[in-house]
């Protein structure tokens, strides 16, 4: 069973990354026909057309939207691939800026700020990367859904012993400490992120502080 | 005027039309092959300064043009651009010798400056540098 949940998570990435590629083609059509234009405009005499710094502020948009979309499509190209194997060889600094990257949005429509603090690298791991980032974004799920006053996340990677840890700052208006100390356990779904946390061989634990949560990862996963 | 000649590799048609035209007015002779069988064919009656490849090809993939072209023509520079490359992509596209590797979409600037290097001399006008079309004589 579990093999052929593998398949179908394989298979779901294959295809995504598959329409990234065809995504990413046709912002560098719409970009190079940007640039065209303006190359033409550009090469016009200034009173041949009319408007032309208007013309112009409207190409440099079309180029910026584009270069965003180029970006997301390469965030969401990276994510499909983490499904290539349900098991692989990670860096815990990497996965974490991607995973900051591709969450940050959710966190956004919270109005939480989500900010990576890079520690040491060469946190390597063997893992289930697809795994690990659900139950990372669980828990984060977990304490926006519970604190109501939290406006940012801070996400700090550390190394220790045989293991891997993410801890977790939480802190609301005007840099004050959010109390993870009932929550996030109050949220419906705690119970689920625990469990995909112990199947990664993982756990959270609280503190020091009351605003910080960390989650262990052991650098080998069952 | 420069003598550089720059095949141009891609199956998105629109894409590298619109890149012909802006290499041409920057006054870069161009080229263009949908296909790796018309690269092929395009280098045997006429070999280029400098080949821009797509890597992601129906049919003969990039990969496999750059291996016959450095087989058949090693002295000719191959830039590689694409949508989405994998790092094993990278890996065998500079084992076979590609000179550059550049994510589309690529700024003309950069990809004019990656021509130039490949072919080792200085023969495009000022201008080019810095991605920017010359203005015409009033």
């Amino acid at each position: 069973m579990e093999d052929y949940r593998n398949q179908e998570l394989a298979f779901l990435g294959k295809m995504a990354a598959g329409f990234t590629h065809e995504v990413k083609n046709v912002l560098a059509i719409i970009r190079e026909n940007a640039g065209l234009i303006e190359d033409i405009l550009t090469m016009a005499p200034a009173e041949a057309v009319p408007n032309l710094d208007r013309v112009l502020r409207a190409l440099s948009a079309i180029r910026d939207q584009s270069g965003r979309g180029v970006e997301l499509s390469n965030r969401l190209n990276r994510f499909a691939h983490c499904a290539d194997q349900p098991r692989a060889h990670i860096e815990l600094n990497e996965t974490l800026a991607q995973f900051t990257l591709l969450v940050e949005r959710f966190a956004r429509l919270k109005e939480v700020t989500l900010t990576l603090h890079r520690g040491e690298s060469g946190i390597e791991m063997e893992t289930r990367p697809v795994g690990l980032q659900l139950a990372l974004f669980g828990v984060l799920e977990c304490c926006w859904n519970s604190v109501s006053s939290l406006r940012r996340l801070d996400l700090k990677v550390e190394s220790e012993p045989n293991q891997g840890v993410v801890e977790i700052v939480g802190k609301g208006e005007d840099d004050r400490p959010v109390g993870f100390h009932e929550t996030p356990e109050t949220v419906d779904d705690w119970a689920r992120v625990v469990s995909r946390l112990d199947a990664l061989g993982a756990k959270v634990e609280r503190g020091p502080a009351v605003d910080v949560l960390r989650i262990v990862f052991p650098l080998r996963s069952p | 005027m420069t003598d550089l000649d720059v095949l141009l590799v891609d199956d998105e048609k629109e894409f590298v039309a619109a890149l012909a035209e802006r290499l041409a007015m920057r006054c870069l002779k161009t080229r263009i092959a949908f296909s790796g069988e018309e690269a092929l064919e395009l280098v045997r009656q006429k070999v280029p300064d400098v080949v821009v490849l797509d890597l992601k090809m129906p049919g003969m993939n990039g990969l496999d043009v750059l291996r016959l072209l450095k087989k058949s023509h090693p002295q000719v520079p191959v830039i590689m651009l694409t949508a989405h490359g994998s790092e094993r992509d990278r890996e065998a596209g500079r084992l076979l010798g590609a000179f550059d590797q550049l994510q589309k979409p690529v700024e003309i600037g950069a990809l004019i400056r990656s021509m130039k290097e490949a072919c080792g001399h200085r023969r495009t006008r000022p201008e080019a540098d810095n991605g920017v079309p010359p203005r015409p004589v009033q």
